[in-house]
Formats: structure tokens, sequence, C-alpha cells
């Protein structure tokens, strides 16, 4: 992040102590926005954080991707698939074709 | 010491065209239905693979599940992987494995965790499938366990199995590392699944040119693959597996998918036993178990053979 | 050098939510370099952290401070009055700075702002690898240079294994270091070398034998 960021996010810090300085009704929605102007705090960034070290997950087999515990569902023949692709593949298993029943709990 | 030859082992070195099986352990505590399965393939396979935690997923240990199968009469191959469990560990288990009386083991790296139900888990890996072999045939040989100390007596006297995958890259180096395993002890290979047999000629070749053949049994894997859906699958989702077009059109454009799907392993199997230096087929039959007797029938492998003086039942 | 990831903000903030004055401590170093905990970043966080805590009615006191290193003893020297002050300190360093200003400062309550990584470099702007596992004992002479137990998912010294495919890891968006180390080898000519089974490593030598030490008797003053 810029200098120059750093310092306007300092100005508008300080417009906003100036403006209301009785009871700043602050809002939430409005600082975030802030905030997600800059680089390195992208508050969407940050939620998926957060919910992958909220929760266990499991790596869908057909997107890659990292899936939270209980958006997934595992088949005994051991393919492991996120709700979306599995929906995508007819809701069966791509390998044996069953109807994948194994469900995950979260902790 | 012929006593102590197991008898896959034994099969191999009077010449039979062997043929395995492969059994995935339950994600429960009940070995009923791995006895049920041995029994099955009784009389269709020699032996049978018993997986350990495959794809990184928990399931009924690879060791008690060969247990299972000699209980049932059959003849289990222990899949030992590097990933849960460092030097210790694998040895403590070997001895264990082979005090239950398996003996033949088959030596994997192991599929990472990431992808399997624990993703979270540590990975081991303290050695990995070549340094497994050697310590494995180190125990046998120079009864020793991996540190050098000796093993007084009764030792695990192991028939020793690992793994090729003429499918993975650089191909070159796919035959190189099989020799290496040679090298370091392994007895006999069980390919990955062959789909593309023109790549896998190409690997037996090679093979042949540095002798490869006659140091090792080499068991090409096959497996049915029951429609053009799981076909595709395994094509764009399966790492390590050449999938062919053709074969995916085939099963497509097939009246009865699965009937086609038994008569393209069996043309497979008829043709890889003539390719030169493949001892015998190895049909992991992943979520379509039940097929495997009516595939070794079809492709003429029937009657199994006998081994004299062992149990007459096979598993 | 040593790689290192800012945490979440929400966690930072969740950290400290019990203080009112906190010393947010960068350092020059590494956690500089990869752009997550020096000057720049401690500004930002300070910032962040103030709007953050007034939007609810519990404003907080941010005092910024970034340090040559923070792990010598000579530089936390520096900051012994500002600390006096402040409820807790975040350290912005990786894991070592963190604890080296906790022994310093055994009477404060310190949080780490970032996730050491690994020890890494900058293969491009904004892109950071891992390349040494700091096994203890390097072998890299003998895989022309490409380093299999911080490089490979499995750690493997005998590879590759059967996933690696077009030169990619089956586990990860990664290379296949065992593909790039064949490459290498059969480049100069060095095939021959690995052939030759690598041997069970000696892991006591990492982390695996318990905390380790490097001393020089030489350069020790004595009593």
């Amino acid at each position: 992040m810029q200098s120059q960021e750093i310092q306007k996010l300092r100005v508008d810090e300080k417009e906003q102590v100036q403006h209301q300085p009785e009871k700043p009704p602050l809002h939430l929605v409005e600082i975030r926005e802030e905030i997600t102007v800059s680089e390195k705090i992208d508050i969407k960034y940050i939620k998926k954080r957060a919910e992958i070290t909220a929760v266990s997950y499991l790596w869908c087999r057909i997107c890659k991707q990292k899936t939270p515990f209980n958006e997934a569902r595992g088949c005994d023949c051991g393919v492991i698939m996120c709700n979306n692709c599995w929906g995508e593949w007819d809701s069966t298993c791509p390998m044996c074709e069953s109807g994948m029943t194994t469900a995950f709990v979260p902790k | 010491m012929s006593e102590n030859k197991s008898r896959l082992q034994t099969l191999f070195e009077q010449g039979e065209f062997v043929v395995t099986g492969e059994i995935g352990p339950p994600k429960s505590a009940s070995g009923a239905g791995i006895r049920e399965h041995a029994k099955h393939l009784s009389g269709y396979c020699d032996a049978t693979n018993l997986t350990d935690n495959q794809t990184a997923i928990v399931r009924l240990s690879s060791i008690a599940s060969g247990v299972h199968v000699l209980q049932a009469g059959g003849e289990p191959i222990v899949q030992m992987t590097c990933r849960d469990r460092n030097r210790i560990a694998i040895q403590s288990d070997l001895l264990g494995a082979y005090s239950l009386g398996i003996k033949n083991l088959l030596c994997l790296s192991g599929d990472h965790q990431s992808f399997g139900n624990h993703p979270t888990s540590a990975n081991v890996f303290d050695v990995d499938s070549l340094q497994l072999i050697r310590m494995v045939k180190r125990m046998r040989d120079e009864k020793v366990f991996a540190c050098g100390e000796e093993i007084k007596k009764d030792e695990p006297r192991f028939f020793i199995g690992a793994v090729a995958n003429p499918f993975a890259d650089p191909f070159e180096v796919r035959v190189y590392r099989m020799e290496k395993k040679i090298n370091a002890g392994a007895q006999f290979f069980q390919t990955q699944i062959i789909f593309d047999l023109e790549r896998f000629d190409r690997f037996m070749e090679l093979a042949r040119e540095r002798g490869l053949h006659e140091r090792s049994y080499i068991m090409a894997g096959v497996m049915p693959v029951k429609s053009a859906k799981v076909a595709g699958y395994m094509k764009k989702f399966v790492s390590g597996m050449a999938v062919p077009d053709d074969m995916i059109e085939r099963l497509k454009k097939a009246e009865d998918q699965q009937a086609e799907a038994v008569e393209i392993c069996v043309e497979q199997i008829k043709y890889l036993k003539n390719v030169k230096g493949v001892k015998g087929v190895h049909i992991m039959a992943v979520g379509w178990e039940e097929i495997v007797p009516t595939i070794v029938e079809k492709a003429g492998l029937l009657p199994r053979p006998q081994v004299p003086g062992l149990a007459q039942v096979a598993g | 050098m040593i790689v290192a990831e800012q945490k979440p903000f929400e966690e930072i903030a969740k950290m400290v939510e019990i203080f009112d004055k906190v010393l947010i401590l960068g350092c020059n170093e590494c956690v500089t370099v990869c752009l997550s905990g020096g000057e720049k970043e401690v500004g930002v966080l300070a910032t962040s952290l103030r709007l953050y805590r007034k939007q609810g009615d519990r404003p907080i006191t941010t005092v910024e401070e970034t340090l040559v290193r923070q792990c010598e003893w000579e530089y936390l020297d520096e900051i012994e009055k500002l600390v006096e002050d402040v409820d807790c300190i975040i350290s912005m360093a990786c894991g070592v700075g963190v604890q080296f200003v906790a022994e310093r400062f055994p009477d404060k309550w310190v949080i780490p702002a970032l996730d050491t990584k690994c020890a890494g470099g900058a293969v491009e702007h904004g892109l950071w690898e891992e390349r040494c596992g700091m096994c203890g004992e390097c072998i890299l002479h003998k895989t022309g240079g490409v380093c299999p137990v911080a490089r490979c998912s499995k750690r493997i010294l005998n590879g590759p294994c059967g996933g690696s495919q077009n030169g990619k890891c089956e586990v990860k968006d990664v290379d296949c270091i065992w593909d790039q180390i064949y490459k290498r080898m059969m480049a100069l000519g060095r095939m021959d070398q690995l052939m030759e089974i690598e041997l069970e490593k000696d892991w006591s030598k990492a982390r695996d034998g318990g905390p380790r030490k490097m001393s020089r008797e030489e350069v020790m003053i004595g009593e």
C-alpha cells in the first residue's frame, strides 16, 4: 500500500472525528468500504480466511477448492466433492456412480 | 525355505500368469465385508491387495484387513504407505503383520493427505517408498532393523512389491525409478491402471532394454470403467492417469455401457498378457468389485492354478 | 529470508479487544521485504485498528515503532520506555521476533500479528515461495541445487512419485520439484547420481530432534 493511502486513511479518520465531535454515528458498512479501498485489507479475503480457520475443510476433487466441512460429501469409494460439483455431476459419484451419501458434520 | 514363500511368489516362480484383485477396506470396524469379498474373489484371483487408507481416507487398517482375508482362506497383499507412520511404526507394523501370517507386502509412498478426509493432519514421510523397500529387504535378508540393530530371531520375510506408474511424468524417469526400486529390493510390481496401451508398450520396451522384466515380476494394472462418464472423470480429475479419447467414445456409443466396459477390459487383459515381460494382471475394480469374476472368466484366465501344499482357496 | 503473512485483521482485532493502548512493533528485516510487517504495514494496522475500535465505541491508542531487527536484544533495548506505557505489544515480526520481544519484556502481553510461513524468497513481484526446509543437513549438492525436502509435497528423497504430471504436483498448484531435479541433473550430465538410492534421512538434525542450537565458542564473551 502506498504511503499516500495511509495518509488518506489518517485524514479520513481525523475528518470523521472533526465532523462529528459529539457522538460519532460511525456506520460499520461505510468504514469497511473505506478499508476495502486499500490493497492490503480486503474484507472479502479476510472473511474467506476466517471461515477456513473456524471450521474444518475438505478439498473437492473436481474444482480443487477448499470447501467447508459441512458443504462437502463423500463416497464409500473415496471420492470427496463439494455440494456444487456434486450437483453438476447429476448427484452421483463420478467414480462408482453411487449416490454419495456420506455427509460430514462440523465439529 | 520354500515353506516361507508366499503363494503369490510361488505362482510367479512356477511361471504362471498371475491375477490379483483389490479390496478397499471399509470405513467401519467390521471385517465381514472384507471376508465376503475375499470369498467372492476366491477361485478368480490368486491374491488380493488391501489398500492402506487409500486416498488418505481413514479405513480399517490394511494389516487387519489382510488377516480377514486370511481367515476367509485368501492370499493377502498388504499395502504399506509412508504417509502415516515413521520408521518405528512401519517396522513395528511389519513385525505384527508377518506374525499374523501376512507374507506379501506392497510398498508405496501413499497419497498425500490433502485430498482425504483429514486434510489438516501432519504428513509423516519419514522414509519414502524406496527407502521403505530397502528397509523391508534388509529386515529379511540382513536380519537388521533400519538402525542396523540385529533382529535376533524370527525376522519378517516378506515378498516385496512396489508400484510403477508408466503414465506419470517425466516418462523416461519412470523406468529409472522402477530400476531403482528393484535395486532397493522390489521383487514384483503392480503398475498404475493402464488404458493407453501404446504408452505402456513404450514403457515396457524401455524396461526390457534395461532387463527389468527379468529382475522382477511385472503385473499390469487394469480397471473396468463402468461408463463414459466415469472415464471422463478419470481423464480430467485423476492425475497420473492417461485415458484415451477413443475409449471414452467407444463407451459413449455402446448400447450397454457396462457390457462394453467389461469387453474393453477383457481386450486390454488379452493384449497385456502378450506383452513381453508382463507376468500378471492386477484388476482394480474401484466401486465395481462384483464384476471381477466375469472379467477373469471372459479373459480366459480360468481355472486359476493351484499351489501344491498350500491352501487351495484363493482370495 | 523468512516469509510471513499478516493474520486476518479480525483475528488481530479480537486478540487486542481488551486492551486500550498498544504498541505496534514492526521489524525492518525479512517481514519488511515481504511486505507484511514493516513500517508501512505498522501504519496501516494502527490506522485500521483505531478506526475499527472507534466504531465499536471503545477507542484504542496506538504507538507505532519499527526496529532494525526484533531478534536481537540491543534493538529491543531501544523501546524500553515505549513499552512501559502500553497494555500490550503487537509484534509484526516473524515468530522469532515475537518471542524475543516476549522474553525481553516478561511483564508485557505480546501478540503476534503475522503467521510465519517459510524460508523462501520472492520469485516475482508479490509472490514468495518456500525454498529451504531447514532440515539441518543440506543435500542440495545431490539434487542439482533444488531442494526436495522443502519443495516436494511428500518430501520424497528418491522421487518423483506417481503424482507428477506435466511437471506439476498433484497435491498443490506447484511445480513437481522432482521433475525439475531430473531435468537439471540430466542437463548437467549427472543422471547416474540420481540412480543411487538416497538413504533414510537423519531427521534428528531437523526439528524432529528437538529445538536446535548453534554456537561459536570463539565469539562468546566469557564471564
